[in-house]
C-alpha cells in the first residue's frame, strides 16, 4: 500500500515537471511547425546558469533563477535569428528538405551549446539548492517540501499559461497561427511580431522549467539529449502541437516512468519513453490527441 | 546530377594522392588517415541513404555500433576466428538496418527522422544497462588484431574505403539508383509504374547496412576496442551528417572529402580541447545554411 501512495505521489510530482518543460516544445511546434531539436539544450542551459549565478555570486535563489531564464530568452532568440528564419528564407535549400535542414540544424546547436557547455562548466551534474527546506511526512513517506513546492509551482506556470493563450490578444494570436498563418496574415497581423512573441514566450517557459529541473533532479550538458527524447515522446504521444496533449501525455510517460523505476528498477526508467515514442509514429502518428 | 566525368577525377585524385601517405607524413598522421578512410565509409553509405532514397537517417551508428559491438563481443567472448566474427558484425548490422525498413515505408521524413534518433538513444541506453557485457560508458577492450604493421592497416583502409566508393557509386548510378530517386521523390508514381518500393528499400537499406556495419566491424578490429563514443554517440552521428553535407551530398564522393575534411581539422584544431568539437559543429552549422550542396559543389559546379 505505502508502494501505491509512493508511486502516486513521485509521479505527480515528476509528471507535473515534464509537463512545463514540455509545452515549450510543443507550443514552438504548433505555432512555427518547427522540430527543435536543441530543446533539451536549452533546459540545460536555464538550468546550470540558474546554479551558475546562486553558487557563484551568492545571489537569492529567486534572482538566480531569473538570470537563468534572462540566458535562456537571449538563447532561444539566438536560434530563431541564426538559424530557423534564415532557414526558412533561404532560396539555396529546396522547400521539400527545409524541414529536414531545421533537424539537422537545431541537432548541430544543441551540440554546439552541449560543448560550449561542457568546456566552461564541465560534464558534472549539477543540483541547485532546494527553494525551501524541511520534510513533509504523507501516508508514512517523507516528502520534501521542496518537491511539493516545485510540483505546486508547475500547476500554477500551466494554468497561467492557459490564460494567456485563451485569455489575452497576444496568446490568442499565438493560438490563431498555430492554426493558419495564411488567415492571420489575412487579418493583417505582422507574422515576424507573432515569431518575435513565440520565441520569447517560449525561452521564458524553458528557462522557468530548467530552473526547476535544476533543483529537483539536477542537469548536466550530456543531459541535453536524454531531455530532447523525453520531451519528443511526451508531446509526440499527446499529439505534436497540441499542448493539452502534451500536458496529459506528460502525466501518464511521467506515471510509467516512476512505475518502471519503482516495480521493475531505476537503470530502465529512460527505456519506456522511447518505445511508446516509436509505437506511436509507427501505428498513430498522429498521437492520442493530435491534430495535424 | 553533377558531372560524372567530374566526381570520377576528384575520386582518382582522392586515392592517388592518399596512397602515398605512409611515404610522406608522420606515423601518427598515418594513423589518422587510417581511422578518416573507415569514417568516410560510414559517411558513404549514409549518403546512400539520404542523398538516393531520401531517407532522413539520424541513426547510422545505430547500424554501425550494433555491427561494431557484435563484432567486439563475438571477439571477446568466442573462440571464433576474426573474419567469422566480422562476418558475424556485419549481418547484425544489416538486421539493425531492415529493422528501420518498417517504419521508413510508413513514415515521412522527419518522423521517419525521429524513429531512427530514437534507435540510436536506445542502443544507448542498453548498453549501459548490460554493462557487465558491453564495458557501459567505458567501453571494451578485444584481444583481436589483423597485423600491428601501420602500413599494411592503412593500405587495408585505404583499399576498403576505394571499394566502397566504386561499389556505392555503381550502385547510385545503376537503374536501382535511378528507381531509388523515383521513389522518394513520388512514392505514388513510382509504384504505379509497377515497381516495388518495398523491395528496393529493403535493399538501399541492407547494403546502406552492410558497408557501415563492415566499416565499423573493421574499425574495432583495427583499433582493439569498442566505446559509445566512438561508433554509438549522437556526436559521431552529426559528424557523419556534417561529413556528408559539407562534402556534397547524392555524390558519394564528396563525402569522402567531407570526411577527410572533418577527421584531419578536428587533429588540426586538438589543441582546443573540447571546444574543437564545438568549432566542427559551428563550422558544419555554416556549410549547412550558406552552402548546401556542400564544398564538392566549388570543384564541380552548381547542380
Amino acid at each position: 500500500m505505502n508502494l501505491f501512495w509512493q508511486i502516486l505521489i513521485d509521479g505527480f510530482i515528476i509528471s507535473s515537471i515534464y509537463a512545463v518543460g514540455v509545452v515549450g516544445f510543443s507550443l514552438v511546434f504548433g505555432t512555427a511547425g518547427v522540430l527543435n531539436l536543441s530543446h533539451g539544450a536549452l533546459l540545460v542551459v536555464s538550468a546550470i546558469f540558474f546554479w551558475f549565478f546562486v553558487s557563484n555570486f551568492h545571489i537569492p535563489l529567486v534572482l538566480g533563477m531569473a538570470g537563468g531564464i534572462i540566458i535562456s530568452v537571449i538563447v532561444s532568440y539566438l536560434l530563431f535569428i541564426i538559424v530557423i528564419n534564415p532557414i526558412d528564407k533561404s532560396k539555396k535549400i529546396p522547400q521539400d528538405e527545409k524541414e529536414v535542414f531545421v533537424l539537422t540544424a537545431t541537432l548541430l546547436w544543441s551540440m554546439i551549446i552541449e560543448e560550449i557547455l561542457i568546456y566552461f562548466f564541465s560534464s558534472n551534474p549539477v543540483v541547485a539548492p532546494p527553494f525551501v527546506k524541511g520534510v513533509l511526512k504523507i501516508f508514512n513517506m517523507n516528502i520534501t517540501c521542496n518537491e511539493i513546492l516545485l510540483s505546486l509551482s508547475s500547476i500554477v506556470i500551466l494554468i497561467l499559461l492557459w490564460l494567456f493563450i485563451n485569455k489575452t490578444r497576444t496568446g490568442k494570436i499565438l493560438l490563431a497561427a498555430s492554426m493558419s498563418h495564411d488567415g492571420l496574415a489575412i487579418s493583417g497581423i505582422d507574422l515576424k511580431k507573432v515569431y518575435i512573441t513565440l520565441w520569447g514566450v517560449y525561452g521564458i517557459l524553458t528557462g522557468v522549467s530548467g530552473a526547476l529541473l535544476a533543483s529537483f533532479l539536477g542537469a548536466s550538458p550530456s543531459s541535453a539529449g536524454p531531455l530532447t527524447g523525453l520531451a519528443f515522446s511526451v508531446v509526440v504521444l499527446g499529439g505534436l502541437g497540441n499542448i493539452t496533449g502534451s500536458i496529459i501525455a506528460a502525466f501518464l510517460i511521467g506515471y510509467i516512468q516512476t512505475m518502471t523505476a519503482y516495480l521493475i528498477s531505476p537503470a530502465y526508467t529512460p527505456i519506456p519513453a522511447y518505445v511508446i515514442l516509436i509505437l506511436i509514429l509507427m501505428f498513430k502518428p498522429k498521437g492520442l490527441f493530435g491534430r495535424f | 546530377m553533377l558531372g560524372k566525368s567530374k566526381l570520377i577525377i576528384v575520386f582518382i585524385a582522392i586515392f592517388l594522392i592518399t596512397g602515398v601517405a605512409p611515404w610522406v607524413v608522420s606515423p601518427y598522421i598515418v594513423g589518422v588517415i587510417t581511422m578518416a578512410f573507415y569514417f568516410s565509409v560510414f559517411v558513404m553509405s549514409w549518403d546512400l541513404l539520404f542523398g538516393y532514397s531520401g531517407e532522413v537517417n539520424f541513426g547510422p551508428t545505430f547500424q554501425i555500433g550494433t555491427g561494431a559491438y557484435v563484432t567486439a563481443l563475438l571477439n571477446l567472448n568466442t573462440s571464433l576466428p576474426i573474419g567469422i566474427c566480422i562476418i558475424g558484425g556485419t549481418v547484425a548490422s544489416i538486421i539493425a538496418g531492415l529493422v528501420l525498413v518498417a517504419p521508413a515505408l510508413r513514415l515521412r521524413g522527419p518522423y521517419f527522422g525521429l524513429i531512427t534518433l530514437v534507435s540510436v538513444f536506445l542502443l544507448g541506453e542498453m548498453i549501459t544497462i548490460f554493462a557487465q557485457y558491453t564495458g557501459g560508458e567505458i567501453g571494451i577492450s578485444i584481444p583481436a588484431i589483423i597485423t600491428t604493421n601501420q602500413i599494411t592497416n592503412f593500405y587495408l583502409a585505404w583499399g576498403f574505403s576505394a571499394i566502397s566508393a566504386i561499389a556505392m557509386t555503381i550502385i547510385a548510378n545503376s537503374p536501382l539508383g535511378l528507381i531509388l530517386q523515383a521513389s522518394a521523390q513520388d512514392p505514388q508514381e513510382a509504384e504505379s509504374l509497377k515497381f516495388n518500393i518495398t523491395k528496393y528499400k529493403i535493399l538501399a537499406f541492407s547494403v546502406s547496412a552492410l558497408f557501415s556495419g563492415l566499416s565499423g566491424a573493421l574499425l574495432v578490429i583495427y583499433l582493439g576496442t569498442v566505446s559509445v563514443s566512438l561508433v554509438v554517440s549522437i556526436a559521431v552521428v552529426l559528424q557523419i551528417i556534417i561529413s556528408a553535407i559539407i562534402g556534397g551530398r547524392r555524390t558519394i564522393i564528396g563525402p569522402v572529402l567531407g570526411a577527410f575534411f572533418i577527421i584531419l581539422l578536428r587533429q588540426w584544431l586538438q589543441p582546443l580541447e573540447q571546444l574543437s568539437y564545438a568549432v566542427v559543429s559551428i563550422l558544419g552549422l555554416i556549410v549547412l545554411m550558406l552552402l548546401p550542396d556542400g564544398l564538392i559543389s566549388i570543384f564541380v559546379g552548381k547542380r
